[in-house]
């Protein structure tokens, strides 16, 4: 297949994989598409090395927004840290430390040299020297395939990469921006005190822009083929594609690429996920919300769509559970406020007493008080950790206690609509075992 | 007019001493442990001299004045 074939063809990271729903919604391939292979469908990304007008130019046209997290606008950081120019210093962060993401994994795998060639595009317009890949410790095949990929390159590319490997000891906070800095400095890799962006104090002392590997793959395809063709797919909402892991309430789990714009329900019931059954459908992992599935049909692949519905897509999770949804919250809570680094006073007092207090709405009894006192915790730890991590769990504990207020009723009178049915939301050794 | 200076606590750095607030009742409260909430960040100039204080005797030098 040529680049020229290719460049019309949806699906685009997905490329070879099997079709879910036509031009769509697509599997991704799972061998990994060495040098040559890379460079036979898609060609040589050198003539974008270097070029920042071409990069803005096309980013002007058709937003990418960030696909680790916070879905940050990249014309944005780029403008932001335009200005360091020679000192800066890029980080790709492929640490995917939310639980039920796979995506990150499954692309790096796939496309190694199409991650590679985003990063050394956006280190080389914005004139930095040294780029890192910094990667999940627990997945040692994928550190593996990007040390072969960076050998197969070797020479090629104008600045320098080197691998990094994030703290086994720090959990879910290591995808944290800060703690990427920490990790590939040799601190220690928990997050550090760094509240101002751009950062201009990171790796080595020296500014350091970090960017998801995911935006760096679809920001290598936006400099190719250009903001016509990116753009050729997706909506008004949001341009081109992005990639997701989907969990299904037996804990099986599928990395896709979808179009923007697709609707979650018509996607899940493509998946043959039974909506009937489900109690909850987490939206954007641990940091975002659960749920009704209701409210599903209503539910578009946009990061700006959702956030005008105060939603998000986060890291790209959507999981679907059968279990009590209160129950649920409870067990991420729990599992947020055992991952703590131990740093902030709020986090690693204020987690636990949310847990015990999820923990006690899980159970039917008389919860009035609690949910007052949910709400008085939260209003505690929000916006007062060193990173983010203990505002997701305010901001999950309050989406659920809205959502399923008809379920806390159920509780409140002593019952429950959904016991006896497993979850697969959490880690199993966080899970307090499940009634 | 100047910008008022700023108050800002390192949460990472904090260890929950609680000096700030013995010195800054007017700015920071303390949480149900003992950590330090700003309840207004800006610094009223008849109190910049016992922030600068709150920012010298801070044990883990938690405390931060921006000045603008």
């Amino acid at each position: 297949m040529s680049s020229q074939d290719y460049s019309k063809s949806f699906p685009r990271l997905g490329y070879g994989g099997a079709q879910i729903i036509k031009a769509r919604a697509s599997y991704l391939g799972t061998e990994t598409l060495v040098w040559d292979d890379h460079l036979s469908l898609l060609g040589s990304a050198e003539p974008y090395f270097g070029s920042i007008h071409h990069l803005k130019r096309q980013l002007a046209e058709t937003e990418i927004y960030g696909r680790g997290g916070a879905a940050f606008p990249l014309s944005r950081k780029i403008e932001a840290y335009q200005r360091f120019s020679g000192n800066l210093v890029i980080a790709a962060n492929g640490t995917e430390s939310e639980f039920l993401s796979r995506k990150d994994a499954a692309l790096l795998t796939r496309h190694p040299h199409l991650v590679i060639d985003g990063l050394t595009i956006l280190a080389s317009s914005l004139g930095a020297a040294t780029g890192h890949i910094h990667l999940k410790y627990a997945n040692a095949a994928v550190a593996s395939v990007v040390a072969s990929a960076l050998a197969e390159r070797h020479g090629f590319d104008p600045v320098k990469i080197e691998i990094s490997i994030s703290n086994p000891s720090v959990g879910y906070p290591s995808g944290v921006e800060s703690a990427v800095i920490s990790a590939v400095d040799g601190s220690g890799g928990k997050p550090i005190y760094l509240p101002d962006r751009p950062i201009e104090k990171g790796i080595k002392r020296r500014p350091t822009l970090v960017s998801n590997v995911e935006t760096l793959a679809q920001l290598a395809l936006l400099a190719r083929f250009g903001a016509k063709w990116y753009s050729g797919i997706g909506t008004d909402a949001e341009f081109g594609t992005r990639l997701l892991t989907i969990t299904n309430s037996d804990g099986r789990s599928a990395v896709v690429e979808v179009e923007a714009g697709l609707n979650v329900f018509e996607l899940l019931e493509a998946l043959a996920i039974n909506l009937q059954k489900t109690s909850s459908v987490l939206l954007g992992g641990y940091f975002g919300r659960l749920v009704p599935p209701g409210q599903v049909k209503d539910l578009i692949i946009s990061a700006p769509a959702l956030k005008g519905m105060g939603l998000g897509l986060g890291a790209g999770v959507i999981a679907v559970s059968s279990c009590c949804p209160i129950t649920e919250t409870s067990e991420i809570i729990r599992y947020l406020a055992s991952q703590s680094s131990g740093q902030c006073g709020p986090c690693f007092n204020g987690l636990p007493e949310l847990a015990l207090l999820w923990d006690t709405l899980s159970r039917p009894g008389n919860i009035t008080t609690v949910v007052d006192e949910v709400n008085r915790v939260c209003a505690l730890v929000m916006g007062r950790g060193g990173c983010a991590m203990p505002d997701g769990a305010v901001i999950l504990s309050k989406s659920s206690l809205r959502y399923f207020e008809s379920e806390l009723d159920i509780h409140r009178q002593g019952g429950c609509s959904y016991s006896g049915i497993n979850s697969y939301l959490v880690p199993t050794d966080t899970r307090k075992g499940i009634r | 007019m100047a910008r008022m200076p700023k108050l800002r606590i390192n949460p990472i750095a904090c260890n929950g001493h609680g000096m700030c607030a013995e010195l800054l009742p007017e700015l920071i409260d303390l949480d149900d442990w003992g950590y330090p909430i700003i309840k207004t960040s800006e610094i009223p100039l008849n109190l910049l001299d016992m922030a600068k204080r709150a920012e010298r005797i801070c044990p883990t030098l938690a405390v931060m004045i921006l000045e603008n």
